[in-house]
């Protein structure tokens, strides 16, 4: 009842271009990047303002309607899964950059920019945007701060939080709050530190100022070839502890290296056992001093062969093979389920190996790709959904893997969030206190629970019906009792 | 300093403020400036509350209890060629880790190294309740649930006891140098501007009276190319980055009111070029001196200002959700009732 009143004031209040209803309108919408989770949406709002963002937050609340915010869906965790009583608010019409500030150094963007369009429209004056998740054509802006999206150069430039410097934020109740801007660390309580990431759940991001670096002058990329996967893990290790900051440094497993070479057919050795892909970028003193640096690491680690591009089109060449690990991991397999868990980076080699041994034990192949400098790990578990069961023990062996990145004292997720695809994991990694502290954050913001429920935070009541037992610091909840 | 495992003693505490509804201020070493001056409050002191926890060089990560001295997690990091990247303030020598988180501070490397915000994992905090929660942890990329710890960041004892906290540490450079330029505010500016937009080993800028400091960090062939393309600069070794980060140059050593003001890089000096003024941070962060207890002239598109020191009231916030976000985090008001920041 109260959403057709809502759905008749949105009408009277928004172009009718802004709404969508017809199933097949709204059918595109039904999922984001994880697609085995689908939910057709009550209604689509595509607001072209601010003040359109308002009004829809506005009707939502007063009708008691629940919104789902979303921007180019391309997250990896079902965080933007549409509700089927809610409203959709797609955010994508809002794709203007309303200023680029060289003084500062500052881009001021609406969240539906994309992330590359940043660093396109700043290139000319030799600035760049510096998270770069693979997404980064097509995901907008606003998703990468709901998500606090990473990519391959967080080891030096760090995660989406630590290059945002301000945002206005709307929130269900009619406010909005403007939060940092161009300068540094104002005084009062983070508020910034707590939208970051927060997948959609205590307010609509409406603009996002960025910080802008300097495109480094050089570059180089350096390829080494391991006969062994965990001597790739110690080389990882080494240079992290040599005192040099790579601006990326992935590994890649021989399933990996395999499907890659085959998609991207760039030359990689496809007998190694594991690969390690290390860029370094700067000034030329830095970059040359800095390469051979690496160069000398990797061969005493036991590297057997290792390239080296200082040629801008050979650096690409050596990156595309690991960019093109996804697509080319749903060549080899009709479906893959992409993990995200970070583990501590000396515990990569214990992992990988537990990993293994999970895939015999679910009879799945899995691919590993990862962002090793930051101890990031994306198994790519193959299966076909085609093939009865097979879905399920994809998941059954995700999940695996995240209780195991739990017990390696890492995390559930490093920079895919947690959506639905997590939340039961939740669970493990905290205690009912603990997500009873995130309960009572979110209504600080959110009193009604209106912004995208059923996501992220799990209720107490899931917690207790998945049977999930929460190991904190290897205690068990009362010890006392007798266990089976 | 020996380590010593006090949290049973802190828990005990504020469990104890919990049933009796006594409020109590948290204290570390007492090296900042307070937030509200009351005889009225039970302190709860943290520096016996001490120790690194965990540190793994190869990781780039450390754990440390709260009352940690900064001073001891930095000769212990040194000793290992890394740094806590954010720097933060040890007035007089001294403040903790817990402190540098509830303050929020961060040296004069900020806007190259990050703040002690960006650079902090995790934390193990006990709330308002007494309840003893973790949240981050000792990895870098991490987006399980809110983003709670680095809310602790700034939160100035508010939200709850800071038991231990996890920070991200990064190498030492292998080369610094400083150098020492005569320059004018508006060539200062320039000059500063001009890195902004190109790679260089830039890692500190201090600014005041007409004299322009720069530290350079990074691979020494890197640092030495940027020295030599910088016109009319000399390599100065009287000048300490440290003793700028800890407030002891002699622009800080009267009594006057001393004011933050946090401005966009492009607004450098407008409208309080008369006062006297040291700019850090590229130009963005100032520090203002004022004859009175009147702020100075800066308006709020400019920059904010913000009192500092030798200044009676703090400022409150007026937002509701920061009443709300207290009342989440401390309902019954035992940190610092009344008190939002």
């Amino acid at each position: 009842m109260t959403n057709s009143i809502a759905l008749q004031l949105l009408g009277s209040e928004l172009p009718s271009r802004a709404i969508l209803t017809d199933r097949s309108e709204v059918k595109p919408f039904e999922t984001d990047g994880l697609t085995a989770h689908r939910q057709t949406p009550w209604v689509v709002v595509l607001p072209e303002s601010v003040a359109q963002v308002r009004t829809v937050l506005h009707i939502c609340n007063e009708c008691r309607v629940p919104v789902v915010t979303r921007g180019a869906g391309t997250g990896l965790s079902g965080g933007a899964r549409p509700n089927s009583d809610g409203v959709l608010l797609v955010l994508t019409k809002m794709r203007e950059i309303l200023d680029i500030d060289l003084a500062s150094c500052t881009a001021t963007v609406e969240p539906g920019v994309t992330n590359l369009a940043i660093s396109d429209a700043v290139r000319q004056h030799g600035l760049f945007y510096a998270p770069d998740p693979s997404s980064q054509i097509a995901c907008s802006i606003g998703g990468n701060v709901a998500e606090n999206a990473g990519g391959v150069h967080c080891l030096k430039y760090g995660l989406t939080l630590h290059n945002v410097m301000g945002l206005k934020v709307q929130t269900i109740e009619g406010d909005e709050l403007v939060l940092g801007g161009k300068s540094y660390d104002s005084s009062g309580y983070d508020y910034m530190a707590l939208m970051v990431g927060s997948e959609g759940m205590l307010g609509v991001v409406t603009e996002v100022t960025v910080k802008l670096l300097p495109i480094p002058s050089n570059r180089s990329v350096l390829l080494g070839a391991f006969d062994d996967i965990e001597r790739a893990g110690d080389c990882v290790a080494g240079i992290i502890s040599s005192g040099l900051v790579p601006a990326g440094l992935e590994m890649m497993d021989k399933l990996a290296i395999k499907a890659a070479e085959e998609f991207a057919n760039v030359g990689y050795p496809t007998g190694a056992e594991a690969i390690l892909l290390c860029e370094i970028d700067g000034g030329e003193a830095d970059v040359k001093q800095h390469t051979s640096q690496v160069e000398r690491l990797m061969k005493s680690f036991g590297a057997l062969d290792i390239d080296v591009a200082i040629d801008p089109a050979e650096c690409e060449r050596l990156w595309r093979g690991r960019k093109s690990a996804f697509p080319a991991a749903g060549r080899i397999a009709p479906d893959y389920y992409c993990m995200d868990g970070t583990v501590p980076r000396g515990k990569i080699g214990s992992v990988l190996s537990a990993i293994a041994a999970m895939s015999e034990k679910y009879q799945l192949a899995v691919a590993n790709v990862f962002h090793a400098g930051d101890g990031n790990l994306h198994p790519l578990i193959l299966y076909d959904a085609a093939e009865e069961k097979q879905q399920q023990r994809a998941e059954e062996f995700g999940a695996e893997i995240l209780e195991c990145c739990i017990l390696a004292g890492g995390t559930i997720t490093g920079e895919h969030g947690v959506g639905i695809e997590k939340i039961d994991q939740m669970c493990s990694q905290f205690s009912d206190e603990e997500l009873e502290q995130f309960h009572q954050l979110r209504k600080v913001f959110d009193p009604s629970g209106l912004m995208n429920p059923g996501k992220a935070i799990p209720t107490l009541a899931r917690c207790s019906e998945i049977g999930g037992m929460h190991v904190h610091r290897g205690k068990l909840p009362h010890p006392e009792l007798e266990r089976f | 300093m020996p380590d010593r495992d006090d949290s049973a003693y802190l828990v005990g505490t504020i469990e104890n403020a919990v049933s009796s509804g006594e409020p109590i201020a948290i204290l570390g070493h007492g090296s900042k400036p307070r937030l509200v001056e009351s005889d009225d409050i039970a302190f709860l002191c943290t520096s016996d509350h001490t120790g690194i926890i965990d540190y793994r060089p190869d990781e780039l990560v450390i754990t440390a209890r709260s009352g940690t001295s900064l001073e001891e997690i930095q000769e212990v990091v040194h000793a290992q060629g890394q740094m806590l990247p954010s720097d933060p303030p040890m007035f007089n020598r001294k403040g903790t880790v817990g402190g540098a988180i509830a303050s929020g501070l961060s040296g004069p490397g900020r806007p190259w190294y990050g703040s002690t915000r960006d650079s902090l994992l995790g934390v193990e905090v006990v709330n308002g309740k007494g309840q003893r929660l973790n949240f981050g942890g000792k990895v870098i990329k991490n987006v399980a649930g809110f983003d709670i710890a680095r809310l602790y960041a700034g939160s100035k004892g508010t939200l709850g006891l800071i038991l231990s906290a996890t920070f991200k540490l990064l190498p030492v450079s292998e080369h610094e140098i400083t150098v020492e330029l005569e320059r004018s505010d508006v060539d200062a500016f320039h000059l500063l501007e001009s890195y902004s937009r190109r790679s260089s080993t830039l890692a500190g800028s201090c600014h005041s009276e007409q004299t322009l400091y720069l530290r350079f960090a990074g691979a020494t062939s890197a640092v030495q190319q940027d020295f030599s393309t910088l016109n009319g600069a000399s390599v100065c070794s009287s000048f300490s980055w440290s003793e700028l980060r800890d407030q002891n140059l002699s622009f800080f050593g009267d009594s006057s009111p001393l004011w933050r003001v946090s401005l966009d890089r492009g607004n450098l000096y407008q409208n309080i070029d008369e006062l006297s003024v040291l700019s850090e941070w590229n130009g963005s962060l100032v520090w203002v001196k004022t004859p009175t207890e009147s702020p100075p002239p800066v308006s709020t598109d400019v920059g904010r200002v913000e009192p500092f020191r030798h200044l009676g009231v703090q400022p409150k916030s007026s937002l509701k959700y920061a009443s709300r976000l207290k009342q989440a985090f401390d309902p019954l008001g035992i940190f610092e009732p009344e008190v939002v920041v």
